[in-house]
């Protein structure tokens, strides 16, 4: 089955839709506001009249090409591109202030790729078990899930753990907004119908994250700015395979991380990758402490390789049940179902040929993925010497492009103009924004996992406790908070403390 | 995060107080305003209903503020930085939104090229050439691309 | 598809087309420019799709290009209200489902009249919504669930989302019958599915089942629709097992009300020539969804119908506003 599965990729076809879809992906996942679902419902019509592996090939490595695209501004401007990269951009700018910009990009190209064939390879081997691990989480489990990812964030993300609680909580109460999500009544909408959507991720990140940059450089512009604007310089930017392997632990773990909640549904890739970052981070506090945020290169390979690794996560119970997770694999699902291989208990059976190809596509096409990432970096780098007064123009203008484009309504691009002020002035106290996003994320799901759980359990708090799963993560958080409390009081009691770090 | 901040300490009050206040009232009036913006029909379910979540998470918010401004009492803030500097954001801010309310009627191309110009501007931009003539550039390559390559209606 | 099927399809069709034009004057320079279609939902969903392939397919006939809008939000609400408000000159169609033409105007203002702001054009598809239980389940028949709901323990069921008209459906049936069905919403279909999959709600009411079911994981007892699924000819409808409620799932395209009644019957005309077309059928079959057309005179009495019946049904749950 796998040698003619290969024996069907031998087609110049396959390799130029990969390439094709790798480089569209990239390039549109690095503005900010556009990424992989836009990406992918762009090329759809494009595969109408393609034969089924390079079609299906082309939009997996936009899907593939589109995650890491983020990663490219994140790391050069501090402005993400997509929700996941945001995690990236927290070492790679800093790499990159320090004029190790090229290398940035490079780790998070080589833990992109790893993350991808981690979770491909899981993708190949462990569909069919890991599918029905996905269908035991259910909304008890889900929400003692989501509480652990928020402890996690919390507690590891670094920085004072009550201004990251705070961020989250006001990231969750900004989710409320909206229509309710059991009920399906407005709420906090003020009869306006504009609001019945709620803030949207994608004008919120970009608001949060490219606008308020642009207010924020804006407002530390140096007095004197003749020309003696301060541009890094750019040094040599080799990673050898021995600072690669030396993070292996981390870019395997990271890959776990990001499989095991790319199977679930509905989460995404920017949680994991704020875990993966959280992970790593507290585990090198023995090592090496104060490097992560300051430019360490364990902070970026991390959320990369999580991030990358959700990609062959999702795909597994879309392809294996037919049932997406979220936007993006909902888009993929219908592009399969036009090539005629309906996603569901039958695919193997029926075209399993076709589907190890495009999986054996999938992971060939680390290749070409490499060679075009290091080419486009010889030109991405100099970015970073575009002077601000040219280059944060043309970053407003994106944005506004960005915001727009998630839903064609003006509405979202005075989102996008909000969040950034309040982006900016949060950044400018000093407040981590990060958790923001995060709370966003996660408030929704949250509040709906827990309130499934309790409708189905008839408002009984047992349900959290009689599965082993929820009673597993509930057990987990209690230890996490234990952990950084003792951690906490061991390293020196500053003056505050870990009061509602449960949260 | 920014790094930029803490060159003069010693202001007693300062932007991280201003904001952690500001917080505090956007959540007290989520919770004032609880009653009247959420409607719960009653559907015979039990308690849990749409105010439950927002009640909880609101409440959590307060008390984590009012914990962080308790803590934080006699730490010393970030100064709020100089007037110069906030009259550039608040010009950028009223460019841009100067250029969204008039963007409905003379278009993306045009309103997003007046934010840019403004903004560059307010980075001190003052040749023509890059004040004008960049964001000019980039708003219509911006247009064409999305029309022609991203099929997305702008405005 | 290539351009020579086009060009093949076009030669089929073009003399209905002509003939037909002939007949109304008032139509006969429409369309002079590219009509726009909108979708309520995002890009690279059925809806969308589907609606693209119809208008990819009707575009040599009317002789314009004609341009798919995605304009997702509001569960298809925002992009309603901007079309009822659009000029009605036949440029500015949409392509709606049953949600924004009859469930969500029935709980809540939504800023437009389903019935009074839009005239119908024609209905071409509408996936089946089916009630499922995990293929473990007691229950063989939907009068033995329903039974099991009546005996003592409650039943819950999920659906893709609040207020949707599974849900109202369901909640009517167990007034009805005095079964005890609890409701839990969930975010789309696909969440809906996993969770009675994964054992977390005993009964499902989602569309897009058929391979699960044939797969023998999950067991199909009834449609909610008002005609068998023909994938599942033996499934009774609800309305056959003697529930007196249906949920009938419309794919239709609605314009503004006050176009040209020689414009909508000349658009009519053509998309119903596109969905009766093997081609169309063939597409739509890779998507596993049906091809169900309806006249827009059928499309009207149905959204008028189910309008009411949303409206009353809601009253009576004290949801109505």
């Amino acid at each position: 089955m796998l040698l003619d599965a290969f024996l069907a990729l031998l087609d110049i076809w396959v390799l130029v839709a990969a390439v094709f879809g790798i480089v569209v992906g990239i390039v549109i996942g690095a503005i900010p506001g556009l990424g992989p679902t836009m990406a992918i419902a762009l090329l759809i019509p494009v595969t109408f009249s393609m034969a089924p592996i390079p079609a299906i090939t082309l939009l997996l490595g936009v899907y593939q090409g589109a995650i890491f695209g983020g990663s490219i501004s994140a790391i050069l401007l501090n402005v993400p591109g997509t929700p996941s990269s945001a995690a990236t951009a927290i070492d790679g700018y800093a790499m990159a202030r320090k004029g190790q910009g090229g290398k940035a990009l490079r780790i998070a190209l080589y833990a992109s790729v790893f993350g991808n064939i981690f979770s491909c390879l899981a993708l190949m081997m462990l569909a069919q078990p890991l599918a029905s691990m996905a269908l035991s989480f259910g909304p008890a489990e889900m929400t003692t899930l989501l509480l652990f990812a928020l402890a996690v964030i919390i507690l590891f993300g670094g920085g004072a753990k009550l201004d990251a609680a705070i961020m989250v909580l006001i990231g969750i109460c900004a989710g409320i907004i909206g229509l309710d999500p059991i009920a399906g009544t407005p709420r906090f909408t003020f009869n306006n119908f504009a609001l019945e959507n709620g803030f949207q991720l994608i004008p919120v990140l970009v608001g949060l994250f490219a606008m308020s940059e642009v207010f924020l450089q804006l407002f530390n512009r140096p007095k004197a700015s003749a020309g003696a604007q301060e541009v890094p310089e750019l040094l040599p930017t080799k990673v050898g395979l021995a600072e690669m392997w030396r993070m292996r632990t981390t870019m395997f773990l990271s890959s776990v991380i990001g499989t095991f909640i790319g199977i679930l549904p509905g989460i995404g890739s920017t949680v994991p990758a704020f875990m993966s970052y959280s992970l790593a981070r507290s585990r090198s506090r023995s090592r090496d402490p104060s490097s992560f945020g300051k430019g360490a290169a364990e902070g970026v390979a991390a959320p990369e390789a999580a991030n990358n690794a959700v990609t062959g996560g999702a795909l597994i119970p879309t392809l294996a049940l037919g049932i997406p997770g979220d936007a993006v694999t909902a888009v993929i699902l219908g592009a399969f179902m036009l090539q005629g291989l309906a996603p569901g208990p039958f695919l193997f059976r029926d075209y399993g040929v076709e589907v190890y190809a495009i999986f054996e596509a999938l992971l060939l096409s680390s290749i070409p993925c490499i060679i075009f990432g290091l080419l486009l970096f010889r030109v991405a780098v100099h970015v970073i010497r575009i002077p601000p007064r040219h280059l944060f123009p043309a970053i407003t203008i994106l944005a506004l492009l960005g915001a727009f484009s998630v839903n064609n309504s003006m509405v979202d691009v005075w989102v996008m103009l909000g969040a950034g002020i309040v982006g900016f002035l949060l950044r400018r106290s000093g407040f981590p924004l990060p958790p923001l996003l995060i709370g966003l994320i996660l408030g929704k799901s949250l509040e709906q996992s827990l309130r499934q759980a309790l409708l189905t359990s008839g408002g009984s708090l047992e349900i959290f406790v009689a599965s082993p799963i929820a009673a597993g993560f509930l057990v987990t958080i209690a230890l996490c908070v234990i952990a950084a409390a003792v951690f906490h009081l061991r390293t020196r009691n500053k003056s505050e403390k870990s009061a509602t770090g449960n949260v | 995060m920014t790094g930029a901040a803490r060159q003069k300490t010693g202001a007693m009050r300062g932007i991280q107080t201003l904001a952690s206040s500001l917080v505090l009232v956007g959540a007290i009036a989520g919770l004032s305003l609880l009653e009247s913006q959420i409607e719960v029909f009653s559907f015979g379910d039990t308690g849990i209903d749409a105010r439950f979540f927002p009640r909880i998470v609101l409440g959590l918010l307060v008390l984590a503020v009012l914990i962080r401004l308790f803590v934080h009492r006699r730490t010393p803030d970030m100064p709020l930085g100089y007037v110069s500097s906030w009259l550039r954001v608040g010009l950028a801010v009223v460019a841009v939104t100067l250029g969204l309310i008039l963007m409905t009627s003379i278009g993306f191309l045009a309103g997003a090229a007046l934010s840019g110009f403004v903004t560059a501007l307010a980075f001190g931009e003052r040749r023509l050439i890059f004040s004008v003539g960049l964001p000019l550039a980039v708003a219509a390559l911006v247009v064409l691309g999305a029309r022609e390559g991203l099929n997305i209606p702008l405005p | 598809m290539s351009f020579s099927q086009f060009k093949k399809l076009t030669l089929a069709l073009a003399a209905g087309v002509v003939g037909l034009t002939a007949l109304f004057a008032s139509a006969e320079e429409y369309p002079s420019r590219p009509v726009t279609i909108v979708v309520p939902y995002g890009a690279g969903g059925t809806t969308d799709i589907s609606a693209r392939k119809l208008a990819a397919m009707a575009e040599p006939l009317i002789g314009q290009p004609i341009v798919v809008e995605n304009r997702p939000g509001g569960s298809g609400t925002n992009a309603m209200r901007s079309v009822a408000a659009a000029k009605p000159d036949g440029y500015t169609l949409i392509a709606t489902t049953s949600s924004p033409l009859f469930v969500t105007p029935a709980l809540r203002p939504v800023g437009y009249d389903p019935v009074k702001d839009f005239v119908p054009i024609l209905n071409y598809s509408g996936p089946f919504h089916g009630v499922l239980v995990k293929a473990d389940s007691p229950y063989q028949n939907i009068n033995e669930l329903i039974e099991g709901a009546k005996s003592g323990s409650t039943l819950t069921y999920g659906t893709a989302g609040a207020m949707g008209g599974a849900h109202l459906a369901f909640t009517s049936v167990s007034r009805e019958t005095g079964a005890d069905l609890q409701h839990v919403p969930f975010d789309g279909g696909a969440a809906a599915t996993a969770a009675v999959l994964g054992g977390h709600v005993n009964i499902s009411l989602v569309p897009a089942y058929r391979d699960l079911v044939q797969d023998s994981q999950l067991r199909l007892l009834a449609v909610l629709d008002g005609t068998r699924d023909p994938d599942f000819p033996d499934v009774p409808t609800l309305k056959e097992s003697g529930y007196d409620v249906e949920f009938p799932s419309v794919v239709g395209v609605v314009a503004p009300a006050g176009t040209d009644p020689a414009i909508v019957s000349k658009l009519e005309q053509v998309f119903t020539q596109v969905a009766a077309s093997d081609e169309y059928k063939a597409f739509m079959a890779k998507l596993n969804q049906p091809v169900r057309i309806m006249t827009g005179e059928e499309l009207g009495e149905t959204i008028a119908r189910n309008l009411e019946t949303y409206r009353a049904l809601a009253k009576e749950m004290g949801q109505s506003k």
